[in-house]
């Protein structure tokens, strides 16, 4: 049977290669990414000084990265899922024995074998501990194929669940502040009392607290020449496989026999379109879109992450106040450049709609009207930013004079961005997919890079001269801030409308065009 | 469109929907090859035909969603491409694939909608309320639509459909995966909608639905359409399906009598 699962494997691969070229940017990508994740773990084993650290860290890393990024849907394979299996007349061993041989198969293991053996290369043991660590590197990485086996198919029913899609989603959007955390928290493992040496410090004990962190000590016992230390962890590793493969085997039998959970008997009850905080809307086309907008901006995961998005990075000239970096008192006229976040997100403003847009199209009527609907739905929160985040730069920097300038600062930047985004949004529209496993568009990725950027780009520009005249007006005419700023404000307006009309124009001629766009392959 | 400009504006007849020399190609493959096709008022129409034959692109070009490479569509006496507001005014369209804003609930979706075609506040909500009344979604009103089985989406999309009262209704596929007491309620709403004088057009796989329900169906294949009349005239004395297949030749056999089907011991 194993047999059978690895040339299952092997002829996915094969039809990877041979699928269209977007598949095999994706091929591409994913051996870019392991080869880059294999040079810094050998790296960090090579070049660092202390091996107390990196070594636990690297087995970690790859046993945790193992376990963690398939269920966000990263190097995934048709052989991981066992819904697709349960039809099939096989005893559970036999199922287990060919999915773990097809598992061992592939970039991920070879990048995982090749970037552990750094320690074999960094530590230089003898014979008996070359041995020794080499059956360590081979446990750890039963252990990360075992362990990622049995918590992806623990997890496959609610991954397939509408809210198990959805909180994954969330998750795969703040991904991006991964980096920023683990850099403030990895410094912190580390103890340096007389600056010359670096031991792990209370924090960094934890690396060893996970199977894969045992088996890094065991390594380093093992170099030591503590053998008998390094064969008793090594059999504590072998243990920790030993009941990932049972927790594997139930999961498997669960997934095998019981159906998704289903999400609509427990669905919560919602108010209407127009319920309060809504309320205030007009009960037309604008209306119904921006009230539309706006619930969605909760509801829709990507949407909300966005939100959460913006919320954290306008947290940062707070915390530069707060701690002690900054009093300047003309900070509070950042508070307009939360808007700049938020509508950046309306660059592509169709596009989140994707084939549902339909319905707008269907409706006909003055489509002029969802594109106003759509920039107030961002506008009414923007204005609430906006105006939150300039009190609050107000009360910690006392800088309450600058208020009515940092809103009307908000405003110019708000209607800048919005007139740029809504021919942006008409111009170059593309669909955004609702797959848990590919974030960023229908392998739409550069466009929507280029799209952002250039849209960036000309709001930069145009945005130029509200710059300028702000900065003059600081450092020469202080007094006259506010009517620099409601000159800003009118420059935005005007620009707003004028990016506005000329959106809208196209947009009633080319209407079927943007859907066509935006519902990527479906379209046809 | 190649033809824009010689097409006349007004219907040369009183029908609900009249089609003249529609076309469409996808790169070299034709999807609908020169369509003509006339459809009384009040007519519960249906179209049929394999997958691919083009009954999609065909209804979608009849409803405003996708451009035809030529041809004229007017639907109630309004040529579509000439004047798509007017035309979009007085259809409701239901698409195959179901692509609704999911995140509203099911109340939501069709004040939205109502709001959508410019209908006013206190009529949508008089009409959203019975609508999901008739088709039996009223306990689901404040329920995501994302959360609806696939037999809600469809009475949920047909509702969206109805609400602004149109005069043709195009529906693609609305049986498909029903089961048969969503299936009931909507065949109920869309008889009682052809009552009222309104046309129904619709697409469908489901050939005794059809043979049941339509006053007229077209059988479609390969973009042309190889029968249109009267359901009895076309079926001439047989059943709807063995009509079907013996006018796309679907009718194969094969050399195997497959004689070890159902021989496994297990």
């Amino acid at each position: 049977m194993a047999r059978h699962f690895l040339r299952l494997k092997l002829t996915l691969l094969r039809n990877g290669l041979r699928s269209n070229w977007l598949r095999k940017l994706g091929i591409g990508f994913s051996v870019f990414a392991w080869f880059w994740l294999v040079v810094a773990a050998l790296g960090l084993l090579l070049a660092s000084r202390s091996q107390v650290l990196v070594v636990p860290l690297v087995f970690d890393a790859f046993f945790l990265g193992w376990l963690l990024l398939p269920l966000l849907g990263m190097g995934t394979d048709e052989t991981l899922d066992p819904s697709r299996l349960a039809l099939l007349p096989l005893d559970r061993p036999a199922l287990m024995r060919g999915l773990m041989t097809a598992s061992l198969v592939g970039l991920g293991p070879i990048a995982t074998l090749l970037a552990l053996s750094g320690t074999l290369i960094r530590l230089r043991p003898g014979l008996a501990g070359t041995l020794v660590i080499g059956a360590l590197v081979a446990v750890e990485l039963l252990l990360c194929v075992a362990g990622s086996r049995a918590t992806t198919t623990l997890f496959s029913g609610v991954l397939r669940s509408r809210r198990g899609r959805d909180v994954l989603v969330f998750v795969l959007a703040i991904a991006g502040l991964v980096p920023a955390i683990a850099g403030q928290i990895v410094p912190r493992l580390l103890v340096s009392p007389n600056h010359r040496t670096i031991t792990v410090g209370p924090a960094g004990r934890a690396l060893y607290w996970l199977p894969s962190g045992w088996l890094a000590h065991a390594v380093l016992q093992a170099r030591a020449g503590h053998l008998v230390v390094a064969l008793a962890e090594l059999a504590a590793g072998g243990a920790a496989v030993a009941a990932a493969l049972w927790l594997w085997a139930w999961a498997l039998q669960r997934a095998l026999t019981t159906s998704e959970p289903a999400t609509a008997k427990q669905a919560r009850k919602r108010p209407g379109l127009f319920s309060p905080p809504l309320s205030f809307l007009p009960r037309t086309r604008t209306g119904a879109v921006a009230a539309k907008e706006m619930r969605y901006m909760w509801r829709d995961p990507r949407r909300r992450a966005s939100l959460l998005s913006v919320v954290i990075l306008l947290a940062f000239p707070v915390a530069g106040i707060v701690m002690g970096r900054t009093q300047a008192r003309q900070l509070v006229l950042l508070a307009g450049a939360g808007v700049l976040v938020l509508s950046l997100q309306a660059v592509n403003q169709f596009g989140l709609d994707g084939p549902a847009f339909w319905m707008n199209v269907a409706a006909g009527g003055d489509p002029a009207a969802d594109l106003r609907g759509k920039n107030l739905a961002i506008a009414v929160p923007g204005a609430v930013v906006v105006a939150v985040e300039a009190v609050g730069l107000a009360a910690l920097s006392g800088g309450w004079a600058y208020i009515p300038a940092a809103l009307l600062l908000g405003a110019a930047a708000m209607g800048v961005t919005l007139g740029v985004a809504n021919q942006a949004s008409v111009l170059a529209p593309y669909p955004v997919t609702d797959s848990p496993t590919n974030l960023w568009g229908n392998n739409a990725g550069c466009l929507t890079a280029l799209t952002g950027l250039l849209a960036m780009a000309v709001t930069g520009v145009l945005l130029g001269p509200v710059v300028a005249a702000v900065a003059v007006s600081l450092t020469a005419w202080r007094v006259g801030l506010v009517v620099v700023a409601a000159g800003a404000a009118i420059y935005g307006y005007l620009l707003w409308r004028l990016g506005s009309r000329l959106a809208a124009n196209r947009l009633r001629t080319r209407q079927i065009e943007v859907l066509q766009a935006v519902s990527g392959r479906s379209a046809a | 469109m190649s033809t824009e400009g010689t097409i006349p504006v007004e219907a040369p007849g009183g029908y609900a929907l009249q089609v003249r020399g529609l076309h469409k190609a996808y790169g070299g493959k034709v999807a609908v090859a020169a369509l003509d096709l006339d459809i009384p008022a009040s007519t519960f129409f249906g179209l049929v035909g394999p997958n691919g034959a083009g009954k999609t692109t065909t209804l979608k070009m009849c409803t405003g969603l996708l451009r035809p490479d030529a041809g004229a569509v007017w639907v109630d006496g309004t040529e579509v491409w000439h004047n798509l507001v007017r035309a979009k005014a007085v259809i409701g369209v239901l698409p195959e694939d179901l692509l609704l804003f999911e995140r509203l609930t099911g109340s939501e979706l069709l004040t939205f909608n109502g709001l959508l075609r410019g209908l006013p506040a206190d009529t949508v909500a008089d009409r959203s309320q019975e609508l999901l009344e008739i088709f039996g979604l009223t306990d689901a009103a404040a329920t995501m639509v994302i959360d609806y089985s696939h037999g809600m989406k469809k009475k949920i999309g047909l509702a969206c459909a109805l609400i602004h009262g149109p005069r043709v209704l195009f529906l693609d596929e609305p049986f498909e995966a029903v089961d048969p007491v969503s299936a009931r309620s909507i065949r109920t709403v869309l008889e009682r909608h052809i009552e009222s004088g309104a046309t129904v057009v619709f697409s469908s796989h489901v050939m005794e639905l059809v043979e049941r329900l339509c006053d007229r169906v077209a059988i479609m294949h390969q973009g042309r359409l190889v029968a249109e009349g009267p359901t009895d005239e076309v079926r001439a004395g047989t059943s709807l399906e063995d009509a079907f297949v013996r006018l796309v030749g679907g009718e194969r056999t094969s050399g195997s009598d497959f004689g070890w089907l159902g021989t496994s011991s297990g």
